[in-house]
C-alpha cells in the first residue's frame, strides 16, 4: 500500500478521542486477542511490506477456516467468554455492546463503489479438470473398510479466512476476506461478496491484494471505521464504561459482524 | 464383549487446504522442486476445539454436524520452521508427492504409496517411537500435481490407518462427563489447558484426582483412560486418529480391553465423549493392513486468483 509507506505513523493515542489506534496499540490489541482467542494468530509481514511501528512477527492477524454460518462475534473463545463472567461488571468491554446499536452503527458504512462484475462461477472452459477424477480409485480395500464411517449428517458450509492488518492511513485495524465453498474449493472474490449481504456488497467492500501475501481478496473498507468505533467508544463513557484500547479489536470484530452477518447464515 | 458392542466406525477427515498453500507450492515448484518428484516432508493438523461455540448454536438450531477438519496451509511446507501451536490442535507429519504431469498424478499406485506410510507408523509402534511422540501415529500423505500454465490444481489425501483384525468393537458412547464424573472431566481439562501443547494421545489415572500423563508414563497398576484430542464432531463416533492409537494399545500395552476418552472442546465441554473399546484377542506379528485415502481427488481451479490477466479485470 503506498498510503502506507507515505505517512507516517501515528505516535500519540488518540483512542478515546478518535477512535483510532497507534501501531503499538494495535498490538497490544491483537495480542489480547490473540490471548483471548487462540485461534487467531500473529503472522510476520511480508519483508518488501514492512511498516512502521509494527514488530516484524507481529503484523497482522489471521484466523483460518472459519465456517461461514458462524458470527464473527461467536469467535471468541469459552475461555473469553468465561472469563466475561469472572470479571467485574465494568471490566470486560464485549458483555456491554447491544447488537442493536452495533446495527445503527452499521449505517454508518460508507458508499464506495466496487466492481460488480457478473457472478459466472462455473461458465469458464478452463474449469474442467483435465484428470477424469472419478475415474481414480485406490483399491477395493478401501470401500470394504467396515471402521469407515459413510454417510452422516455432514454439511461442508462456505469458509473464510480472515486477516486483520493495520492500516497506517486510516489509522484503524483492516478486514480481508478470502472464501472456500462448500467443497473446500476457493471462492473468486465476485463469489465472496454474494456472502456479503446485499444492503453493503457495493458499499463497502472492495477487492486488492493483500500487501502481506499478494493473494487478492476482498476487504472492508476502512475510510469510516474511526468514525464507527469512536462512537461506540463515545457510547461506553457515557454509560460509565471505561473503554481499554486493548480491547479494540474485539469491539472492532463486533461491529463489523454487525456490518456484514455474512459470516452467519 | 457385551451384547450391545458394534464396530467401531471412526469419522474421516474434511481436508482443507487454505489457498496460500497453492502459492506456496507454486513457488517452490518454480525455485527449489523444479522437475524433482522425491517426496517432501509437510505437515498439517487438526484441532479439537476451534469452533466451540458455532457448533453450540449449530446444535442449538438442530442444523447439521460440522466436519472434522484437517488442513494445511503455506506454513506447511515449512517444517523446518516451528510449528504454531493453537490450544488443542494436533501437528502431524505428512509427505508430499508433487508429480510432474496429470499422467503421473493418476498412474501412481495409491496401494503402495499408503502402505510406505503405514510400513513407516507400524514401525514407529513396534520399535516405541510413536510412544515417545504420537503424533507419529498421525502421519498423512498427499498427493498433488499442479498445473502451472492454468493455475489447475490436483490433489488428494490419505491418513494412512492400520486395520485391527478383527476390528476393534466398542459399547454406545457415554458423555464424558456421566462417564467419568463432571468433576474429574473439569480437572482434565484444567490440567491440559495449563499445558503449553497437549500431545495428541494421551493418558489419564483415575484415583482420587484424575492425571494426565504421557503415554510412554503408562503402567499396568490402577485405572487408566487412554485419551485423544478429537477433531470428530459427532456423539456416537470417535474421529479417524483414534484408530493408530488402537493398534498401538493392542500391540504394545497387550490390552484386550480398554476406555478411551474422545477429549473435545466443543459445546461447553459437554460433548466429550467415552466409549469402551474391545480389541483383538492376540497381537499382530506383520504389519495390518491400512485403508485411509480420501473417497475422491480434489481439484481447485485458481486461474482467477492467480491470472495476471484475469486479476487486471476483476481489480478496481
Amino acid at each position: 500500500d503506498l498510503s502506507n509507506m507515505m505517512t507516517n505513523p501515528l505516535s500519540t493515542s488518540k483512542f478515546l478521542e478518535e477512535g483510532v489506534l497507534t501501531p503499538e496499540e494495535f498490538v497490544a490489541a491483537g495480542d489480547l486477542l490473540v490471548l483471548k482467542t487462540p485461534s487467531w494468530t500473529w503472522q510476520p509481514g511480508n519483508p518488501k511490506m514492512l511498516q512502521k511501528g509494527l514488530p516484524k512477527d507481529k503484523h497482522y492477524i489471521v484466523i483460518k477456516n472459519v465456517p461461514s454460518s458462524m458470527r464473527i462475534s461467536a469467535l471468541e473463545s469459552r475461555s473469553a467468554l468465561s472469563e466475561n463472567r469472572e470479571i467485574e461488571d465494568g471490566e470486560w468491554i464485549a458483555t456491554h455492546i447491544n447488537e442493536s446499536a452495533l446495527s445503527e452503527e452499521a449505517e454508518d458504512i460508507p458508499e464506495i463503489p466496487t466492481t460488480n462484475e457478473k457472478r459466472d462461477t462455473n461458465s469458464d472452459d478452463d474449469n474442467i479438470p483435465e484428470i477424469d477424477l472419478d475415474s481414480l480409485t485406490v483399491g477395493d480395500a478401501e470401500n470394504e473398510d467396515e471402521g469407515t464411517l459413510r454417510n452422516t449428517n455432514i454439511v461442508r458450509t462456505r469458509t473464510y479466512d480472515l486477516s486483520i492488518c493495520y492500516d497506517q492511513y486510516h489509522q484503524t485495524p483492516r478486514l480481508w476476506l478470502f472464501g472456500y465453498d462448500e467443497n473446500g474449493k476457493a471462492l473468486t472474490p465476485e463469489q465472496v461478496l454474494e456472502d456479503i449481504s446485499q444492503e453493503h456488497v457495493n458499499k463497502t467492500v472492495t477487492i486488492a491484494s493483500h500487501p502481506h501475501t499478494g493473494i487478492p481478496q476482498a476487504y472492508i473498507h476502512p475510510c469510516k471505521h474511526a468514525l464507527v468505533m469512536k462512537k461506540i467508544i463515545g457510547r461506553m463513557v457515557d454509560s460509565g464504561k471505561t473503554p481499554r484500547v486493548d480491547q479494540y479489536l474485539f469491539l472492532f470484530l463486533k461491529f463489523l459482524h454487525a456490518a456484514i452477518p455474512t459470516i452467519e447464515r | 464383549m457385551s451384547e450391545d458392542n458394534k464396530i467401531l466406525q471412526y469419522q474421516p477427515f474434511s481436508t482443507s487446504v487454505s489457498v496460500d498453500f497453492w502459492f506456496e507450492l507454486t513457488k517452490k515448484k518454480l525455485e527449489e522442486y523444479k522437475l524433482s518428484e522425491a517426496p517432501v516432508y509437510i505437515r498439517g493438523q487438526y484441532n479439537a476445539s476451534q469452533f466451540a461455540a458455532l457448533q453450540e448454536t449449530q446444535a442449538a438450531e438442530g442444523k447439521a454436524q460440522l466436519p472434522a477438519v484437517f488442513q494445511i496451509d503455506s506454513e506447511s511446507l515449512h517444517h523446518e520452521k516451528p510449528a504454531q501451536g493453537v490450544q488443542f490442535s494436533c501437528v502431524s507429519p505428512g509427505v508430499l508427492h508433487n508429480t510432474n504431469t496429470s499422467e503421473t498424478f493418476a498412474s501412481l499406485d495409491k496401494v503402495v504409496l499408503l502402505d510406505k506410510v503405514a510400513a513407516q507408523i507400524w514401525s514407529d509402534i513396534e520399535s516405541g517411537k510413536a510412544i515417545e511422540d504420537s503424533s507419529r501415529l498421525n502421519r498423512f500423505l498427499l498427493l498433488t500435481f499442479a498445473d502451472l500454465k492454468k493455475h489447475h490444481f490436483y490433489y488428494w489425501f490419505a491418513f494412512p490407518a492400520l486395520q485391527l483384525n478383527p476390528a476393534a468393537t466398542a459399547t454406545p458412547s457415554i458423555p464424558a462427563d456421566q462417564a467419568l464424573g463432571a468433576d474429574r472431566i473439569d480437572s482434565i481439562r484444567e490440567q491440559l489447558s495449563s499445558q503449553s501443547s497437549v500431545e495428541p494421545f494421551f493418558l489419564i489415572h483415575l484415583g482420587d484426582r484424575p492425571t494426565v500423563k504421557k503415554i510412554s508414563e503408562y503402567n499396568a497398576e490402577g485405572e487408566t483412560v487412554f485419551a485423544f484430542l478429537d477433531p470428530c464432531y459427532l456423539t456416537p463416533h470417535p474421529g479417524w486418529p483414534l484408530r493408530n492409537f488402537l493398534t498401538l494399545i493392542s500391540q504394545k500395552f497387550q490390552l484386550k480391553s480398554c476406555k478411551i476418552l474422545c477429549y473435545r472442546e466443543h459445546h461447553a465441554e459437554r460433548s466429550s465423549i467415552v466409549i469402551d473399546v474391545t480389541l483383538p484377542s492376540t497381537t499382530s506379528q506383520n504389519q495390518p493392513k491400512a485403508v485411509g485415502w480420501e473417497k475422491k481427488a480434489n481439484f481447485v481451479n485458481l486461474s482467477k486468483q492467480m491470472d495476471p490477466a484475469k486479476l487486471m479485470s476483476a481489480s478496481v
